[in-house]
């Protein structure tokens, strides 16, 4: 079946009642004054938003000076939005070569013009404009067009970490009170199993929280960019972008330093403020530097300092995911378990068919949470 | 029938509408029946909309109208358009 841009855009014309041109032309960045626009698309078709969604919309779109244009495209009839698709520009490095690509993020249609084929487009437009569109995650309603339009590449695989056997227990079984008998002698139990699993520092290496990345982590990130591996480059201005300013949720940072040299870090977050009985907190992002024969043991320290961090905050249970095998023997050292029914899908697609080709060997990308931007 | 041979103005049996319709929708032979609902036709979504357009003018030479597309809800709205244009005939 053909789904050409070129083929299909006289349809969605017709269905919307414009013409080719007008269709084109409706296909647009946002500007910042149509945020109260923008706001009102997205309450008509986000449900339970616990977040002040224009403080999230202005950081996540409007905030970037790196950026010339809003990465927020919205399709507009009469000044009216119709549509809209965030973007999150980003480096790829594929095989050691850097090249500029686009997250498509929180693609949504008005529900009165649900299904008319105005989604489609957006993507089939944003396809035309941008050589390479990467999108995490998928649900319910959207999974079925995400397959057919881009290339479903990899899953990010879960491991857990329960630290309160309560949010254990009440996920899994309906005990009632006897929950609360059993929860003591568990948590017990769960922590003297996490001291089995304690790691320690390398030596010369030293621990400690980072406020906020400098540009050293660049060049971190670069020892991953090597032949046979795909993966977005990690700059201060993006992790301080993502993390440190980030208005819906709160991330603690830690490092790894032989002297000033930044050897690794973490991200994690523990965010209480959305609906979070379970209190699930996430090992969100990490590097360690790859080229020194210890990286596991700096890799498996950072995630001992975040799993002790996670759990003087209270979290019930820690999740950590991701879609590569380099990381696999520290998350499992530190007493993570894999949940093998639990995936988030990755997809790819790119312009030029060689590089589409490339882009979907699932084996060679890096993958975090911090790929994904649910909160 | 491979629908891609047709030529605009070929006549369908509703038996051969629901195997092309299984085809552009991914769905295996024989699930799709004229009561389907579009809620339970997961390829049946925005893509799914401009492709069965495009099908429906490249295949049969029918347009839809803006009526028509909004009032699609089922398999059975699908074959109500194509008797409505003279191109279903029953066997």
């Amino acid at each position: 079946m053909n789904r050409s841009f070129e083929r299909l855009v006289p349809y969605i014309g017709r269905a919307l009642g414009l013409s080719e041109e007008e269709l084109t032309r409706a296909c647009r960045p946002a500007v910042e004054s149509e945020i109260q626009s923008i706001l009102s698309l997205r309450r008509s078709v986000l449900t339970d938003v616990w977040w002040d969604d224009e403080r999230f919309v202005r950081w996540r779109y409007f905030s970037r000076s790196a950026t010339a244009e809003a990465p927020y495209w919205v399709f507009a009839r009469n000044r009216e939005i119709l549509g809209a698709c965030g973007l999150e520009p980003v480096t790829l490095v594929v095989d050691g070569v850097a090249m500029p690509a686009v997250r498509t993020l929180d693609i949504m249609v008005r529900p009165d013009l649900d299904g008319l084929g105005l989604g489609a487009f957006i993507n089939l437009a944003l396809f035309r404009r941008f050589p390479i569109a990467l999108v995490t995650g998928s649900n319910e309603r959207s999974h079925s067009l995400l397959t057919r339009m881009f290339q479903h590449t990899v899953d990010l695989r879960f491991w857990k970490l329960p630290i309160r056997a309560r949010a254990v227990l009440d996920a899994k079984v309906a005990m009632g009170p006897l929950a609360a008998v059993l929860a003591p002698p568990l948590d017990l139990f769960l922590a003297a199993r996490r001291r089995l699993h304690q790691s320690s520092v390398p030596a010369g290496i030293t621990i400690r929280d980072i406020q906020a990345f400098d540009p050293s982590v660049e060049e971190l990130s670069r020892t991953y960019e090597r032949s046979g591996r795909v993966i977005v480059r990690r700059t201060a201005e993006y992790l301080n972008w993502r993390f440190v300013q980030n208005p819906r949720c709160r991330y603690r940072i830690v490092g790894a330093f032989a002297g000033n040299r930044l050897e690794g870090y973490v991200v994690t977050r523990l965010n209480l403020a959305r609906p979070n009985p379970r209190r699930e907190a996430e090992i969100v992002d990490w590097m360690a530097r790859p080229s020194d024969a210890s990286s596991d043991t700096v890799l498996a320290a950072l995630l001992h300092e975040a799993v002790h961090g996670l759990t003087r905050a209270g979290a019930g249970i820690i999740s950590c995911a991701v879609a590569t095998s380099d990381s696999t023997s520290a998350i499992e050292a530190a007493g993570f378990s894999f949940r093998p029914a639990e995936r988030l899908p990755f997809f790819v697609k790119a312009s030029d068919p060689a590089l589409h080709s490339r882009l979907t060997v699932g084996a060679d990308w890096f993958i975090t949470r911090g790929d994904f931007d649910v909160e | 029938m491979t629908r891609g041979n047709a030529a605009p103005g070929d006549t369908v049996t509703p038996a051969e509408v629901l195997d092309w319709l299984a085809e552009m929708f991914e769905e295996p032979k024989g699930r799709i029946t004229p009561a389907t609902p579009r809620s339970e036709i997961p390829a049946w979504d925005s893509l799914g909309q401009l492709l069965l357009m495009s099908a429906l003018d490249q295949q049969f030479g029918i347009r839809l109208t803006q009526g028509e597309l909004s009032s699609l809800a089922s398999v059975q709205d699908i074959l109500d358009i194509l008797t409505r244009h003279q191109r279903l005939i029953e066997k």
